[in-house]
């Protein structure tokens, strides 16, 4: 193969894929394919919230982690006293503050004090 | 004499031997460049939503939160809670039903979502909502030939001992002990159908008893049938079933004896079949 021939495939390949992936790019994505951790930070807050509740409930560790994990956070103990960090700022209830400091602590975590 | 034309034509002849562009390795290498980047733009790397309401959940996402409210609500109980944060799903009471439904067809156990929908579909409108929803959603038709079926020695219908009223919204026509010799579960099994006989799901169904009361909502269990519910109840203890919200309650209802075909005995079913009145 000639560099000629190298030198327009080449050019093809940078037009096409320029192309394309300017196509797949533009197109908005679809309105019902999010996953939770895609959720607004509100929603995940809550979602957060939701969970330390049903650990409150079942005591289920695992379950707990697996559910946090859906949220795709990198450190799930952290992640959690970091939401009842906030959640102390915003004068949550204390049931789902004390809800969150019981699953950061169980998580290994170190919650935040209570007020 | 070369006329003009001539001229024109050996000159881009020329020119053409020169260029660097050959027309069709270039197309090939756009089609090369189309494929590669549709591969990345698409799968490797494709646009994700971001800030999304749970409107926007995929199905498993969207069924993962609202399991997540309804085990929320066991903690808390707060209705209010539970409905602000199903709001954005729309209606509340059929976003739990259907994810109630596909557990069931997944053998799962609905658990605390059967608790939230039956408030839910008990609250603020009985039955109406609940049993709209249900008929239209795409749940497996009933299929009675998985239902086993009663001996004819088992069957015996007794009078309802409730008191039924013109203003009631189901009427008492089935009251039976209800013998199963491979399951031997003393269960109260609620049936509930329309005013032309057809399964009637969503209908809400509360058992009491001395010491508390559960609820469940016909029709959580699609694979045995749309109007199906059932209770596990313990023996020696009494109990009474409201169905609707108008219906006075059938009470002295408890475990029966069965016999099993090795002559064991064994606590029965009850079985209620309920008719929307009209």
């Amino acid at each position: 193969m000639t560099r000629t021939a190298i030198f327009n495939i080449l050019i093809g390949v940078i037009i096409g894929s320029v192309l394309a992936i300017g196509y797949a790019w533009s197109r908005p994505p679809k309105a019902d394919d999010a996953t939770l951790d895609l959720l607004r930070a509100d929603y995940k807050t809550d979602t957060v919230v939701m969970i330390a509740q049903a650990y409150a409930v079942d005591s289920n560790l695992d379950l707990a982690r697996s559910r946090l994990a859906a949220l795709n956070v990198k450190n799930p103990a952290q992640h959690v006293a970091d939401v009842t960090r906030q959640l102390i700022i915003k004068v949550a209830p204390p049931t789902d503050l004390r809800a969150l400091v019981a699953l950061t602590t169980a998580l290994g975590g170190t919650p935040p004090a209570l007020p | 004499m070369r006329s003009p034309s001539s001229f024109r034509n050996r000159a881009r002849r020329v020119q053409s031997r020169h260029s660097p562009f050959r027309p069709s390795l270039l197309l090939l290498g756009i089609v090369i460049g189309i494929i590669l980047g549709a591969v990345y733009g698409f799968w490797i790397d494709p646009v994700k939503m971001s800030d999304a309401l749970p409107s926007g959940l995929r199905s498993d996402a969207r069924d993962q939160y609202v399991m997540l409210v309804a085990a929320a609500y066991m903690q808390d109980r707060n209705l209010d809670r539970a409905k602000q944060r199903l709001a954005p799903l729309g209606d509340p009471a059929r976003a739990v039903i259907t994810t109630a439904q596909k557990l069931v067809a997944q053998g799962k156990d609905p658990g605390a979502l059967v608790t939230l929908a039956t408030i839910l579909t008990g609250a603020a409108a009985p039955m109406t909502q609940a049993t709209a929803i249900m008929a239209a959603s795409p749940v497996k038709p009933p299929t009675p030939t998985s239902r086993v079926t009663l001996p004819p020695t088992a069957a015996q219908t007794s009078a309802a001992t409730s008191s039924l009223t013109p203003s009631a919204d189901f009427k008492l026509i089935t009251n039976e002990k209800y013998c199963n010799d491979v399951e031997r579960k003393p269960l109260i099994i609620v049936d509930t159908v329309d005013e032309n006989n057809k399964p009637l799901a969503g209908v809400r169904v509360m058992i009491k008893w001395a010491e508390g009361q559960d609820g469940f909502v016909t029709g959580l269990k699609p694979e045995i049938s749309n109007s199906y519910g059932d209770f596990l109840m313990q023996v020696g203890t009494t109990y009474s079933v409201q169905v609707g919200s108008r219906t006075p309650p059938v009470t002295g209802i408890g475990t029966s004896t069965c016999v099993s075909s090795r002559n064991i005995p064994y606590p029965g079913a009850t079985r209620l079949v309920f008719k929307r009145e009209k």
